[in-house]
């Protein structure tokens, strides 16, 4: 594959040089003097045309002598149409420069004007802005190899994702700060999350074709809300063009999993929507006929085709005063991975001396094999009015759809005591078929505006209205086991398997809504202090939030044959289930935490100052108050500890950014700014939810006594802009963090499973240095970025010990010193770029290193789960033809890269005849390894 | 005549004294009463302290709840039905004295007991129909004596205080690190999954009768987290699984379960236990760092032996017993032996010693069992592997009063019935004991608030002595 990937790449390389007449230049930006990439050249008469390269230049060859009209065009800048006169065997030089349509760049708001979709104005906007912020375009998006924003994400420097059991992106991390620590915005408006167990909406609902571009914030300004420590990941979606814009997309695509399996599907058709106490009434038991079996059925299909289509229209009526642009996007995806993991038990023995160390087993070996069909639609419109350049409202308006039909097979052998084969042998074996829908929505209506109140004081304002929703309807599980017997103990040569039966069946149904109102007013007053030139923004924002949960589990219990232990099994259809006790058929939403309302009330106030010390010394500072207000009541007994909570906490927030220009093209920043993280709805609701959106392995309950954080942040960057799109950038940043909240496993209630719990780790202290780089050398260009982020926390950590000395028995908290979760000291990316605009020849190359880190906490002593450093290659490249027509082809994870988790200690079941599967090394246990395939994807692109 | 008088009056005063010596009758003791009267005009639900009297029929149609420093006194002959699946939720003190004469009942009246083949599938004893006896942190003491609690372990609907999950199914559940329980001369019938589940706490639990315990899985006596006491003389016939187990995991500080299983007789044990094949059912299993001592024990056609779990350190599920000697007790150090074994099948005998195919067990034979497995398996036995014990089937023949062996009903007869596991005179586990160890005393003996009588070792095996002490069933 890799060969094949190289040899295509050599083969776009072919340069065409000048036999008769030619004309070169480069085509500029009349204000910044940048060069301007894709800007077209065409004489008149003849075919002669050419495009800038991505350093500006442009070439026409093989002309005739003779005079000439030229015309040179770039959207979002005015044409020059002029005369040339070339004569014979001349090359001569002519340079352009384009002066802008846009008005003023130096604040990253949305001014609906063209253009803003490039990789230049990224970069501009990179360097004007207030703050520490990375851009990435539409273009840049385009080429790339991804078709959603998480993985666009995993290319901005500092930025690592999580990613889901479909090996999409889900999540960022930003400078190893956890998903919880960054917020996402559309359009600048913080909007809810169908996920019921993150604030923030999972990247992957985003086709990355509605986006107009993405901006990563890694400081806060006082206007901003006070609650992105590692960052603010803001969407800007399309707006509407300066002139008439029709593009669309037809693609399909392929994933390598499925040559290897087939795609496992079943019929949504049975599934009830709704759960029998919700038809029936709570209280109310329900009969064994309201859990089909038929949503358990599964279907195999072999090489399933993705297919994925978008189109965007727009265009700009009345003289340009209504602008009018309407997005679609639908994909439909087939993924899938399989999965290996051994299983973590529970209880654990006490290590053999107060310095020796506890041993995680492995009671279970789990095989899973996952096939998900992912519907994602996406429509957005806006439609602004702009009165006059000081005066203009907008209405956005986007509906984002993510639904997933998926199928998760699991193989659970338990192993036992014997060996069989050189590997430790099971004794009994069991296999699950799960069935789960899982329907995610958002909406959202954002009005804005922006007016000029009088001379100098300006105003803005944006009200919003959001909702989001997830729907998991009977999501089911159905279990058959066997026993496994070798023929001896010790080493056997051989093993039988025992008769198959039923064993109890599994039905859940849940579900959320999270409802949004929000307002934001800004007024700002540009004026002058001691002949210095200042800006004053105040205003305010209010939000408030409703959410509601539900969750209802059913357990069906199987009963034995008569005068039977068991029930043997023949097929789904002829199981027989009960419910054993009979009060299992009221389900649990009865006193489930699960079920809860949560309403959330924040109100938010700021001053700034921007105030001009210098021409080329600026800064940015003030203060903000955030009041955070929060209730929530479920439906577990008046008995339980935590059935309702009032919470409250106001927080003031000062803030400073300065910047510094060294020179036209270099500049220095600093910024400090204190920032908070509330904890999530399911961190504080104490719902013990095993749907596994995800984990699949462990339970998770909600903590009501979690603190939330507070984050000071410190910031320092240097930036270069030399020339073109080439650009170099170092930072440095600090961040302490009080009361950081992270998961742990924990063993709740007594029993022997595990769940994963937030909790509080008192100051954790995060450093690093950051670099991006990108230059480029006519149509080549490399760029990359680099993170080291240094973390430290103490957790305490459960320890329990035999003291040689006596044989007695400890148990003992100890404080243990780890990084932050999900936070990988090496991330870097590097990317490399061809671009040949004569031949329109686009093509990228792009990896992603992302360093070891910690998964998930263990509550044991030198026991966490570290993911192990992973390298992802992706290819990319895009032929264009004619002016509107594209053809691209995109190859995401080329070398196969699998998600490994392992613990940190030497390794028993490496080597000997008790060997454990999927074991790599004697220094480490692998305890989990989860394989994507590569995934491949070829399509259309047209524009007008 | 003087002196004749005084012969006479001696005479008198020792007939009287005489007579009174042979007097059957038992002069009455005044009854405990706590607190206020509860009324049984009304069905009892909602908070409730002070006593329930002698001999009147109560019910029970929602949770009962006994608060924090409240009492609750049963006194003898009481029954209580009990409706709704409701239970016991006990913060304070709860203390049932019943009476060999006037046992006291706790039970569903809509459930009647079937003698004979009882299966998992129909048997209405492994469906719960009352609830259970819930005990919270708070609860400092719980005195069971003399009572029935039949058909309990009906799916708690919410979990009544932080610890207990929604549809747990025990009949008593325990979690007072610090608290005193006392179970005593009491019947434990059906229940689907374990009946009593510890956490921590002192106990005595001795001289009862179990039967069906576990629907399809499940312990009788399962303690966990530190717990320390006592599980002596019970009788223990057609448990899913383990009739009496120690484990130390859930344990919330340094102190280690430690339990002294003896005397006790374990019939038909650990056939119904589905879902989890070969890893422990049986009679006594022992594991996951706790201490126990295992001695004169009888165990008649269980699915498994004496369990000392072993672990390893790459698979096991559950980790090693504590066999290590220590400085403390009550139990030095875990210990077993004098064991009684009869077996009706090759596949019981194949386990007398557990082998260890599912999990690594650390059990050795010992010489003072019978059948001497150490003498049979040889001093080249690797412990933990199979054997060929088929030989043993229907050797040494306990010789029950009224059971006879062999008897192939051993997966299907789980509650005693007309039957009577007294040992004969001549019984060849008679005077088999060891009676050299001490007992663990750590809880308060006390007619009322505390245990009857922690009973010593016997020195006949299993749970009824020849000189009519141990189980007074």
């Amino acid at each position: 594959m890799k060969y094949i990937v190289f040899t295509f790449l050599s083969s776009l390389i072919l340069v065409t040089s000048s036999i008769a007449s030619s004309v070169t230049g480069y085509i500029f930006d009349k204000n910044g003097r940048e060069q301007l990439v894709g800007a077209t050249v065409v004489l008149l008469p003849g075919q002669a045309n050419s495009a800038s390269m991505l350093s500006g230049k442009y070439s026409l060859s093989n002309i005739q002598a003779g005079d000439y009209k030229i015309r040179v065009s770039y959207i979002g800048y005015k044409t020059i149409d002029t005369t040339l006169t070339v004569f014979e065997h001349t090359d001569s030089r002519l340079d352009f420069y384009l002066a802008s349509n846009s008005t003023s760049l130096s604040l990253v708001t949305v001014t609906a004007k063209g253009g803003k979709e490039s990789d230049g104005f990224a970069k501009r906007a990179e360097q004007r802005a207030d703050n520490l912020v990375n851009i990435v375009s539409a273009n840049s998006i385009a080429i790339s190899p991804d078709i959603t924003v998480a993985n666009v994400m995993a290319r901005v420097s500092g930025v690592s994702i999580e990613r889901g059991n479909s090996g999409e992106g889900q999540y960022a991390i930003i400078r190893g700060m956890d998903k919880r620590y960054n917020t996402t915005l559309i359009n600048g408006i913080k909007i809810p999350s169908p996920d019921n167990k993150n604030r923030y909406v999972p990247l992957d609902i985003f086709p990355s074709d509605l986006i107009e571009r993405i901006e990563v914030s890694k400081s806060l300004t006082p206007d901003m809300e006070g609650d992105a420590s590692g960052g603010v990941i803001n969407l800007v979606m399309k707006t509407a063009p300066e002139e008439f814009r029709l593009e669309g997309n037809i693609g399909t695509g392929y994933s390598g999993l499925f040559s290897e399996r087939p795609f496992e599907s079943f019929s949504t058709a049975a599934v009830n929507k709704k759960s029998p106490a919700e038809l029936l009434g709570t209280g109310i038991e329900a009969p064994i006929s309201a859990f089909p079996y038929q949503n358990l059925i599964t279907t195999t299909k072999k090489s399933p085709v993705n297919s994925n289509y978008s189109l965007t229209i727009g265009d700009r009526f009345l003289d340009k005063k209504l602008g009018v642009i309407f997005s679609g996007s639908y994909q439909n995806t087939y993924a899938g991975n399989n999965t290996s993991r051994l299983v973590e038990n529970a209880t654990l023995g006490p290590a053999q001396g107060p310095n020796a160390e506890m041993t995680q087993v492995f009671p279970e070996y789990l095989t899973r094999k996952y096939s998900s069909l992912t519907n994602r639609l996406g429509l957005i419109s806006t439609v602004d009015y702009r009165f006059n350049p000081d005066n203009m409202i907008s209405l956005f308006g986007t509906y984002l759809q993510l639904n997933e039909d998926r199928v998760r097979m699991t193989n659970d052998l338990l192993l036992g005591n014997y060996s069989y084969q050189g590997y430790t042998g099971g004794f009994q074996q069991s296999y699950e078929t799960q069935t789960r829908q899982d329907l995610q929505s958002i909406f959202s209506l954002i009005l804005h505006g922006n007016n000029k109140l009088a001379g100098l004081l300006t105003t803005d304002y944006s009200l919003a209205y959001s909702a989001a929703k997830q729907q998991l309807p009977d999501m089911a599980a159905y279990n058959i086991t066997q026993e496994i017997s070798p023929n001896t103990s010790g080493t056997a040569t051989s093993i039988s398997y025992g008769p198959l039966t039923v064993r109890p069946e599994k039905r859940e149904w849940s579900h959320n809504t999270d409802k949004d109102i929000s307002g934001y007013l800004n007024l700002h007053y540009n004026t002058e202090l001691k002949g210095h030139k200042s800006l004053f923004t105040f205003g305010g924002m209010f939000r408030h939030k409703s959410r509601d949960n539900y969750d209802n589990v059913y357990s069906l219990n199987a009963p034995p044959d008569p005068n039977s232990t068991d029930q043997k099994f023949n097929s789904i259809a002829t199981s027989q289930f009960k419910f054993i006790p009979h009060t299992d058929a009221l389900g649990t939403a009865f006193s489930n935490a699960g079920v809860y309302t949560f309403n959330e009330n924040i109100q938010g106030a700021y001053g700034e100052l921007k105030y001009f010390i210098k021409d080329r010394f600026d800064v940015l500072f003030g203060l903000r108050v955030e009041n955070t207000s929060q209730i929530y009541n479920s439906s577990l007994p008046e008995t339980i500890a935590g059935k309702s909570a009032t919470i409250g906490y106001m927080d003031f927030l000062p803030s400073l950014n300065a910047k510094y220009s060294l020179t036209k093209n270099q500049a220095i920043r600093l910024s400090y700014f204190t920032s908070v993280l509330r904890p999530a709805y399911s961190d504080l609701v104490p719902y013990l939810d095993k749907t596994g959106f995800s984990q699949d392995d462990f339970g998770t309950i909600g903590n009501p006594n979690l603190q939330h954080t507070v984050i000071n942040n410190f910031d320092f960057r240097y930036e270069m802009f030399p020339k073109g799109l080439d650009q170099f950038m170092l930072g440095a940043f600090y961040k302490s963090i009080i009361n950081p909240i992270e998961y742990a496993l924990v063993q709740s209630n007594y029993s022997a499973d595990l769940e994963l719990t937030p909790n509080n780790f008192g100051t954790a202290h995060n450093y690093g240095l950051e670099a991006v780089f990108r230059k480029y050398f006519g149509d080549f260009g490399v760029s990359g970025n680099y993170t080291y982020t240094y973390s430290l926390i103490n957790s305490i950590k459960k320890f329990t010990y035999i003291d040689p000395k006596d044989n007695s028995y400890h148990n003992i908290d100890v404080n243990q010193a780890r990084p932050l979760q999900g936070q990988a000291a090496h991330i870097g990316n590097l990317a490399l770029l061809f671009k040949n605009s004569k031949n329109k020849l686009d093509a990228q190359l792009a990896m992603v290193y992302t360093g070891e880190r910690i998964n998930t906490l263990s509550m044991y002593k030198d026991l966490d789960n570290w993911e192990r450093p992973t390298v992802n290659l992706d290819f990319s490249a895009q032929k264009e033809f004619g002016r509107h027509y594209i053809i691209y082809v995109k190859i995401n994870n080329l070398l196969n890269t699998p998600y490994q988790l392992i613990v940190k200690q030497s390794n028993r079941g490496y080597s000997g005849i008790n060997k454990l599967p999927i074991q790599d090394s004697p220094q480490y246990a692998t305890i989990e390894k989860d394989v994507y395939y590569a995934r491949y994807s070829l399509g259309f692109r047209f524009k007008f | 005549m003087k002196h004749l008088r005084n012969a006479l009056f001696m005479l008198i005063i020792f007939v009287f004294v005489s007579c009174t010596k042979k007097d059957s009758a038992v002069v009455s003791v005044p009854l405990l009463k706590v607190g206020v009267t509860v009324s049984n005009t009304a069905p009892l639900s909602g908070p409730i302290k002070g006593t329930l009297l002698a001999n009147q029929i109560y019910s029970v149609t929602g949770d009962v709840i006994i608060n924090a420093t409240d009492t609750l006194l049963i006194q003898e002959g009481v029954k209580i039905n009990i409706t709704n699946g409701a239970n016991f939720i006990v913060h304070g003190t709860f203390i049932s004295l019943g009476s060999k004469m006037a046992p006291i009942t706790i039970t569903d009246p809509s459930k009647t007991k079937t003698p004979g083949a009882s299966s998992a599938a129909t048997d209405p004893a492994y469906v719960g129909g009352w609830g259970g006896i819930y005990c919270d942190v708070t609860c400092p003491l719980l005195v069971i004596k003399w009572t029935h609690l039949d058909f309990g372990g009906a799916g708690l609907i919410a979990p009544p205080f932080t610890g207990p999950s929604t549809g747990d199914q025990y009949i008593v559940y325990w979690q007072n690190p610090n608290g005193n329980l006392i179970l005593e001369d009491s019947w434990l019938y059906g229940s689907p999954d374990d009946a009593i589940r510890f956490y921590g706490g002192h106990i005595n639990v001795m001289r009862n009768t179990l039967e069906k315990l576990g629907g399809t899985g499940g312990d009788g006596f399962n303690a966990k987290g530190g717990t320390q006491g006592n599980m002596a003389y019970n009788l223990i016939i057609g448990g899913a699984t383990n009739g009496t187990k120690s484990a130390n995991d859930g344990n919330k500080g340094s102190s280690v379960t430690q339990i002294a299983m003896y005397n006790n007789t374990y019939v038909n044990g650990g056939f119904r236990n589905t879902g989890t094949y070969g890893a422990r059912s049986g009679s006594i299993e022992v594991e996951n760092n706790s201490r126990a001592l295992a001695y004169n024990n009888l165990i008649v056609d269980c699915n498994f032996g004496v369990r000392i779990a072993g672990g390893n350190l790459i698979t096991a599920k559950v980790y090693l017993a504590d066999t290590l000697s220590h400085v403390d007790g009550p139990i030095m150090k875990t210990a077993y032996g004098h064991n009684f074994f009869y077996v009706d099948n090759a596949a019981q005998a194949n386990q007398i010693v557990p082998t260890n195919i599912a999990q690594a067990v650390v059990t050795h034979p010992q010489p003072t069992d019978i059948p001497n497995m150490f003498a049979f398996l040889g001093p080249t036995y690797t412990f933990g592997f199979a054997y060929d014990g088929s030989s043993l089937v229907g050797q040494n023949n306990p010789k029950f009063v009224n059971y006879t062996l062999p008897n192939m009903n051993f997966a299907s007869q789980a509650s005693v019935d007309g039957f009577d596991f007294h040992l004969q005179a001549s019984s060849p586990a008679a005077g088999k004991g060891l009676t050299t160890f001490s007992p663990i005393e750590n809880v308060p003996v006390n007619k009322n608030f505390g245990s009857t009588e922690i009973t010593p070792p016997g020195k006949d095996i299993g749970c009824y002595q020849l000189d009519g002490t141990g189980n007074q069933h």
